[in-house]
């Protein structure tokens, strides 16, 4: 096998855990940045969100533009950090199907991992309901593909995903987290453009169009970036009263070390 | 009475969960937010006038405990000074209920938990709280595939149910579809009625004076989401810092207390 496991850092984890829960309507998907480990530890720091150009049912394949694309934010981010970061691998959402992957996806990660042997597959299953108990759920998986043995072409192989924890979240994740609300406006605004630029519209019918582009534009603020931003802003005020405390903490063992050292001090000092 | 529900949009659940994944143990805390009530009459034909209650509880943050059994007791009483400590600058009053986080564990509270909720409803003089209790766990033996399980639980009577959570997202929200083509209609008075009004509506560089209004408040939303990204993550990295500087410490303290004869 060419991956033994995948280490997700936690905060990679949240950002792709709020975008396969922006939407239940349709799949979301985005790549993922980070280095293979000695032990073919595939190790993702950061994702980056994607569009989709094709927003049929379980077509998320990404474009050669949006992997170079990665690639480009990739060598950034190696830059950044001083490490070989690349584009390691995909994820997409599921919202209210199975986690397991389709067959069209175990196909779409073959295609991958012709091009990069290590290249791992995750998907988020989210808003399943048991309607018996009134419990939601949320799932997730890592996979890769091999040569199925009979019948289909590959089949789905499962790999152990650990999610790192990480108490701080990186600069390159919040810059992640903020980039959903941008590319959602940025796809509505070219829908909007490409529907605007038909000609032989009526007044009324340009009217409804706007109106629908601005009814599209405040969902998206009101369930996407209202609560994001609400979400920084409470993070923020937390962090500020960490700050005060540790700050407060730092003083007090500073005088106990302080006084450590001193009884040290008096320690040698003292006739034996 | 109409199901009550418990909406919480997505960033606040993957926060919840991203809290969990960087601990070893359980974890609890605070939930604010907002609850409304609001009496829906139905009337049909077929039956008489229908009046029902409906309970929306809207989960806006979570505040997190530093370690488990910080506000309550063994035997589940209340600490309401604790509870203060933990809200800090945040009001009594946004309370809406607690939570807590279990692995590898069944979607049931335990006795201890429902003692817990009542005394804490009785010490915030809140008969209408919730507990979310959220419950990973691992679903293959491989480890390739996880499950984190939530669910919200309210006291009838000293009777626990189980609410649905919702989660708020874009999907939920009607998005009506662009127009590709005008509806055929030739009728001069049609054409004159609807012309002279127009101008209202569009600006000189085309576009409808609400599209350009709409964006330039979208891209003022985005100007402050950078701006608030900027300022956290300046925190973030300074908390990181000041941890850092707490644990070596400590490390020196019991290095050098090791030391002494």
């Amino acid at each position: 096998m060419a991956v033994s496991a995948v280490h997700l850092e936690s905060d990679a984890f949240l950002v792709c855990m709020n975008h396969a829960l922006s939407t239940e309507k349709e799949e979301v998907m985005g790549l993922c940045i980070g280095e293979v480990e000695i032990a073919k530890i595939v190790h993702i720091h950061s994702v980056i969100i994607l569009r989709r150009s094709d927003k049929r049912k379980d077509r998320v394949e990404i474009s050669p533009e949006q992997l170079s694309a990665a690639s480009t934010e990739a060598e950034r981010l190696a830059d950044m950090t001083g490490r070989p970061m690349r584009v390691v691998g995909w994820y997409h959402s599921h919202p209210h199907i199975t986690v397991w992957p389709s067959h069209v996806d175990v196909r779409t990660q073959a295609m991958y991992q012709m091009l990069d042997q290590c290249f791992v597959g995750l998907i988020f299953s989210c808003f399943i309901e048991d309607k018996n108990t009134k419990t939601g759920r949320v799932l997730y998986t890592c996979f890769q593909s091999v040569n199925a043995q009979k019948g289909s072409e590959y089949e789905r192989v499962e790999i152990p995903v650990h999610v790192v924890p990480r108490e701080a979240i990186g600069k390159v994740c919040l810059e992640s987290a903020v980039e959903l609300p941008r590319i959602l406006c940025q796809e509505e605004q070219d829908t909007y453009r490409k529907i605007h630029s038909l000609a032989h519209l009526d007044p009324v019918t340009k009217i409804h169009n706007g109106s629908v582009f601005t009814k599209n534009l405040c969902s998206q603020m009101s369930a996407v970036s209202g609560p994001l931003l609400q979400w920084l802003e409470d993070r923020l005020e937390q962090n500020k009263q960490s700050i005060v405390e540790l700050r407060q903490e730092k003083e007090r063992l500073l005088l106990e070390l302080a006084a450590v050292c001193g009884s040290k001090y008096i320690f040698r000092q003292l006739p034996k | 009475m109409a199901e009550p529900t418990v909406r919480v949009s997505g960033i606040v659940l993957s926060s919840l969960v991203f809290q969990h994944v960087n601990g070893d143990s359980d974890v609890e805390g605070l939930i604010l937010g907002e609850s409304k009530f609001e009496e829906q009459i139905t009337i049909s034909d077929s039956q008489a006038d229908n009046i029902h209650i409906e309970e929306v509880y809207n989960i806006q943050k979570h505040i997190s405990c530093l370690k488990l059994n910080e506000f309550y007791d063994a035997v589940g009483d209340v600490n309401i000074d604790a509870v203060k400590k933990i809200l800090a600058d945040n009001k009594e009053e946004d309370v809406i209920g607690w939570y807590r986080q279990r692995r590898n564990s069944e979607q049931q509270m335990t006795f201890r938990e429902k003692v817990v909720h009542e005394k804490l409803k009785t010490s915030l003089c809140n008969p209408h709280m919730i507990f979310v209790l959220l419950t990973p766990s691992r679903s293959t033996p491989t480890g390739s595939t996880h499950k984190m399980e939530y669910a919200a639980f309210t006291s009838r009577s000293r009777l626990f149910v189980n609410i649905p959570v919702l989660v708020s997202n874009l999907g939920l929200l009607e998005s009506p579809a662009y127009w590709k083509a005008s509806a055929p209609c030739s009728a001069g008075g049609y054409r004159l009625a609807t012309s002279r009004y127009s101008s209202n509506f569009f600006s000189s560089n085309g576009l409808l004076r609400d599209v350009n209004d709409v964006n330039a408040m979208s891209d003022a939303v985005q100007e402050e989401l950078q701006r608030a990204c900027r300022k956290l993550e300046e925190s973030e990295r300074l908390v990181e810092s000041l941890q850092n500087d707490v644990l070596t410490l400590r490390r020196k303290i019991r290095e050098k207390k090791s030391e002494e004869p």
